[in-house]
């Protein structure tokens, strides 16, 4: 279980994260969601032990620093290998290599591209196709959408939900909450560096009111009718 | 590729070595460790250069062209006013990978380009006014010193510089995974248990050493840390279990040759080596810069 406790991290005078508390489990995808700069990014980078912080992170009882952060594989936000390393060598440095998730991202096109030549999208892809192919309890995702069209993200929805079948937590921020709502199973919504809900779905649409001020999720749904 | 590089690399070396019939003093005692500077020079120069462009996720860093390498000459100089070459290049070594550390983190790489260009031209400017202040007739060794040039050293300093350089290249092959790693990103790297700041001081501080032993014993010398690493990922691949070894041994025969010819070419006059490696290198410069101009 990856456990957060009251945490607090601080960049200059800044507070970013304000006494923030979740928890993941396995088998279950919890969603991060937030708008800009509420504080996903840096609690994901808190708990892979990149940030200085206060409060308790334990994963599987580990702090990140002390061997905690081997036990998840991680997506980041800006994923941007150096230019001149080719897919096929990123696909190389995982701990295996599952033809299913090569075949769902399409990355048997781009094996030989170097990163520094790939679109946006691709990148994300190839991102994608690196965390989950690592052999990690628990999996983390910072906007694993950001520049996927939807294809891409109904077949991202899929493996995702796979991984959760295997037993692995999830752990996804991002701030499309269609895709939060069909791939989460849990929801914490943050702002400006606090929890306001943790839900399940049954609770979601209300978050999401009270967060985003109006019902975005019926919204964003009207729209796509 | 290793194997057909390690015997290009043995062959040349005996033919540079046995050049023209010398007699078995020259061999001994000039050629010979002449031959292997120029050559642990070269290799160094790349695998710094292999090291800065994946720590510093900047496709055209090298000691040279970021001024680390003007930098530490500058502290050389300096301590060599004083007599005390030794502390003037640990301290400026020091400063220099410190000030990379800091400056990396809170500038775009291409920024870091910039600001070593000014670092250089500074450093080459006051190295070449100190020079003159030491002793007005040693102006051309300053120039040639900013050139780089290959010095006839005793066989002791050959045998300690060799085993300092083959040390940090196998140091740096045993972290040759957390190398490849740190390329993917920072957050990536970290769930393979690699530290990225530590890493980053490791590897940079054991490629500054090299840094530090060749700009005292041959000067700046340019391209061959930029130019060689991206030959071999462009060849071979870019994973640094290979990397390491073939720039290592491609560095070194680039630069074993351009002393060969340094002191051929004019006989009995000598051109810095530097200045050769650099007219090779510095096209193959401007097609490393074209090719990754969408990076």
């Amino acid at each position: 279980m990856i456990e957060v406790y009251n945490l607090c991290v601080k960049k200059g005078n800044k507070e970013i994260l304000k006494g923030v508390s979740m928890e993941v489990d396995k088998s279950e995808a919890v969603v991060l969601i937030g708008e800009n700069g509420s504080g996903k990014t840096t609690l994901i980078r808190a708990i892979s032990g990149l940030e200085d912080y206060k409060g308790e992170i334990y994963i599987d009882g580990f702090e990140p620093e002390k061997g905690g952060s081997e036990k998840i594989s991680v997506l980041s936000q800006d994923f941007n290998p150096v230019g001149y390393l080719k897919v096929s060598e990123i696909m190389g440095f995982c701990d295996f290599i599952d033809e299913e998730i090569i075949k769902e991202l399409g990355l048997n096109a781009l094996f030989n591209s170097r990163v520094g030549n790939l679109s946006g999208g691709e990148r994300r892809r190839v991102g994608i196709g690196f965390a989950l192919m690592n052999d990690r309890p628990y999996i983390i995702l910072d906007e694993p959408t950001a520049n996927l069209d939807i294809s891409y993200i109904n077949r991202l929805i899929n493996l995702l939900r796979r991984k959760v079948e295997e037993g692995k937590g999830l752990l996804i921020a991002t701030h499309d909450i269609l895709f939060a709502r069909e791939v989460g199973d849990r929801f914490v919504f943050l702002r400006d560096g606090k929890v306001l809900y943790t839900t399940n779905e049954e609770g979601f649409n209300y978050a999401c009111t009270k967060v985003f001020g109006t019902n975005m999720y019926t919204e964003v749904m009207k729209r796509c009718v | 590729m290793i194997i057909i590089l390690i015997l290009l690399a043995v062959l040349l070396f005996l033919l540079f070595t046995f050049y023209g019939n010398p007699n078995s003093y020259i061999v001994e005692n000039l050629r010979i460790p002449r031959n292997t500077i120029a050559f642990l020079c070269g290799g160094g120069l790349a695998l710094s250069g292999v090291v800065y462009q994946t720590v510093l996720k900047n496709p055209l860093a090298e000691p040279y062209i970021l001024g680390v390498a003007g930098f530490i000459l500058l502290g050389y100089t300096i301590g060599k006013l004083f007599k005390v070459e030794e502390i003037g290049l640990a301290i400026s070594s020091v400063v220099a990978v410190l000030s990379v550390l800091y400056i990396s983190k809170r500038l775009p790489p291409k920024h870091m380009l910039l600001v070593g260009v000014g670092v250089n031209a500074f450093s080459v400017s006051a190295v070449l006014v100190l020079y003159s202040l030491l002793d007005p007739y040693s102006l051309k060794e300053s120039v040639t010193k900013t050139i780089g040039v290959v010095p006839y050293v005793s066989i002791w300093a050959v045998f300690i510089v060799s085993l300092i350089t083959l040390l940090v290249f196998f140091l740096l092959m045993l972290r040759s995974r957390n190398l490849d790693l740190l390329s993917v990103g920072e957050l990536e790297a970290v769930s393979f248990g690699v530290n990225p700041l530590r890493e980053r001081v490791v590897s940079l501080g054991l490629t500054t050493i090299l840094t530090a032993i060749f700009v005292s014993l041959v000067g700046l010398v340019g391209f061959i840390g930029l130019v060689v690493p991206h030959i071999v990922r462009f060849i071979h691949s870019s994973v640094h279990s290979s990397v390491l070894p073939l720039s290592f041994l491609t560095g070194g025969i680039i630069f074993m040759g351009s002393d060969f010819l340094a002191r051929t070419v004019i006989y009995p006059a000598e051109i810095p080596a530097g200045v050769f490696s650099s007219l090779m290198l510095s096209p193959l410069f401007i097609g490393v810069v074209w090719r990754l101009r969408h990076d």
